[in-house]
């Protein structure tokens, strides 16, 4: 399904059902918009500072010669026309800014589907959604509560899952991968030392969590539930992140993960940490086939 | 000796072309085909159709020459579609086993430019393409692909699982009631076992 210009511009998410080469082909059409935005955006940046640059030196050196006449006009109108076409140049610059989105979501998903296709029919359908939006944003605020140091001053806490990759793989165990990330922010008025109050905010990110459901096929995992107790020393994650929880049913494994906020949009961090969540599972379930047969 | 036997699972409608080696029983549920027959470990092929018997046949390498073995099931087999209860295969033969035409080939079709690689990120599976060029799945080496869980797929000692991993015969999982319990062989180890030797393994002085 091509991606449609408009409505991404808008809600900024890629939502599909589509197979392998569908999914690849969209995530390359959004690396191409991403990359035509920075590029239009240094484009219309350049334009913005040159032309400011060139009206203020216009503007001196129209003062300098202000005793003639009719050049001193030519220039003030050249430099109010530089000056127009330098504000132009940013509301055009300002335009794209919304097209440039951040690289690592979709990179990380690309390398992720690509991982996960493997061990996928070519025609199974990935279900994805993978959203654009920043975390820190009004609809993702889940509380506000009071600063506990600085009277006055409220903390927004956020949670965003901008990404949701769902499928089947060969062998019918069905999986279902979320990242949600998470940010805090602070904001209050701080009065300086000359007296002055001032608004002030300052956001930082609380990390990312990744949720893995891996609903496995009974008939030949079945016997995943003999080792139920041991199954976690079978997982293994690389330091940048802890496990927060593990459940096993009868049908399913389901792997909770926290990754620690400097790693949280750290590319290859979070790819190694979902490829190794997948291989833990794994680990598991290849040990309840050999024990099934 | 290795076979290949090819069929159309009825089920996925999947073809499955398994190397595999003698002997091999067919039937329907995994756990009543003898892991063992006359001291050689049994290759089973579980076929889920209602038409197939629990243990339908064995298909062992005997005088030099391939036999098939009907356990004594109701349906019995036929050979290039001629009923009967035991005898001998050559290659390309085709067996009715329920609704299940599987054809036996004695030597593997896999041949030398066809790569046999066991390929698959999760979970292994034969590769089958007939070249190596530009495969995503083959070129990656173990440790570029499991750089991320060093020791993936290794059960053996000291790794995780590996209790379960050594005694994975010993196991009878049960698809239908989802019991896993020991196996009767295993039960019969113990019942052969003395008690003074019995004793002793507990460690009782």
């Amino acid at each position: 399904m091509p991606i449609e210009l408009s409505q991404f511009r808008k809600n900024l998410l890629y939502a599909v059902q589509a197979p392998l080469v569908n999914v690849m082909h969209d995530l390359q059409t959004l690396s191409e918009i991403d990359s035509l935005a920075e590029r239009q955006q240094k484009k219309y940046g350049k334009q913005a500072l040159f032309s400011f640059i060139g009206g203020i030196v216009l503007f001196i050196f129209a003062i300098v010669v202000s005793d003639k006449g009719g050049i001193a006009i030519a220039l003030f109108f050249t430099t109010l026309a530089l000056l127009i076409f330098s504000i132009y140049a940013l509301v055009r610059r300002s335009k794209f800014k919304h097209l440039n989105i951040g690289n690592y979501r979709y990179n990380l998903t690309k390398q992720v589907v690509q991982m996960l296709a493997r061990d996928m029919d070519t025609a199974s359908i990935f279900d994805i959604n993978l959203s654009f939006q920043a975390i820190e944003k009004k609809e993702h605020l889940i509380s506000t509560n009071s600063h506990p140091h600085k009277s006055g001053w409220k903390i927004d806490s956020f949670l965003h899952e901008w990404l949701i990759i769902k499928s089947q793989f060969l062998d019918k165990t069905r999986f279902e991968l979320r990242l949600t990330g998470m940010a805090k922010k602070q904001y209050g008025w701080k009065r300086g030392s000359s007296g002055k109050s001032k608004y002030k905010s300052k956001s930082k990110s609380g990390g990312l969590d990744i949720d893995l459901s891996l609903t496995y096929p009974q008939r030949r995992y079945g016997a995943v539930k003999i080792f139920k107790n041991e199954i976690n020393d079978a997982i293994k994650l690389p330091q940048t992140s802890i496990l927060r929880g593990l459940r096993v049913t009868e049908k399913a494994i389901q792997i909770s993960v926290r990754l620690a906020p400097q790693f949280a949009e750290d590319e290859y961090a979070v790819y190694q940490t979902i490829t190794s969540m997948f291989l833990s599972g794994y680990q598991v379930l290849n040990l309840a086939k050999l024990i099934a047969k | 000796m290795q076979i290949q036997l090819s069929w159309i699972d009825p089920n996925t409608g999947n073809r499955r072309e398994p190397i595999l080696e003698t002997p091999v029983a067919i039937g329907r549920q995994f756990s009543a085909m003898p892991p063992q027959n006359n001291g050689q470990r049994v290759s089973r092929i579980a076929i889920e159709d209602d038409l197939i018997a629990d243990y339908h046949a064995l298909i062992d390498w005997q005088n030099q020459e391939l036999i098939i073995i009907s356990q004594n099931t109701p349906n019995g087999i036929q050979v290039n579609g001629v009923q009967l209860n035991n005898g001998s295969l050559d290659n390309g033969d085709r067996l009715q086993i329920g609704s299940c035409e599987i054809v036996v080939n004695f030597t593997p079709t896999v041949s030398s430019g066809e790569c046999d690689r066991m390929v698959g990120f999760l979970f292994k599976r034969r590769c089958g393409r007939t070249d190596r060029i530009d495969c995503p799945h083959c070129n990656p080496t173990y440790q570029e692909d499991y750089a991320y869980y060093s020791g993936y797929g290794d059960y053996h000692s000291g790794c995780w699982g590996s209790d379960y991993y050594y005694n994975r015969d010993r196991y009878y999982y049960n698809p239908e009631t989802g019991n896993v319990d020991f196996t009767e062989a295993d039960a019969m180890s113990l019942e052969n076992e003395y008690d003074g030797d019995f004793e002793q393994n507990m460690g009782a002085s």
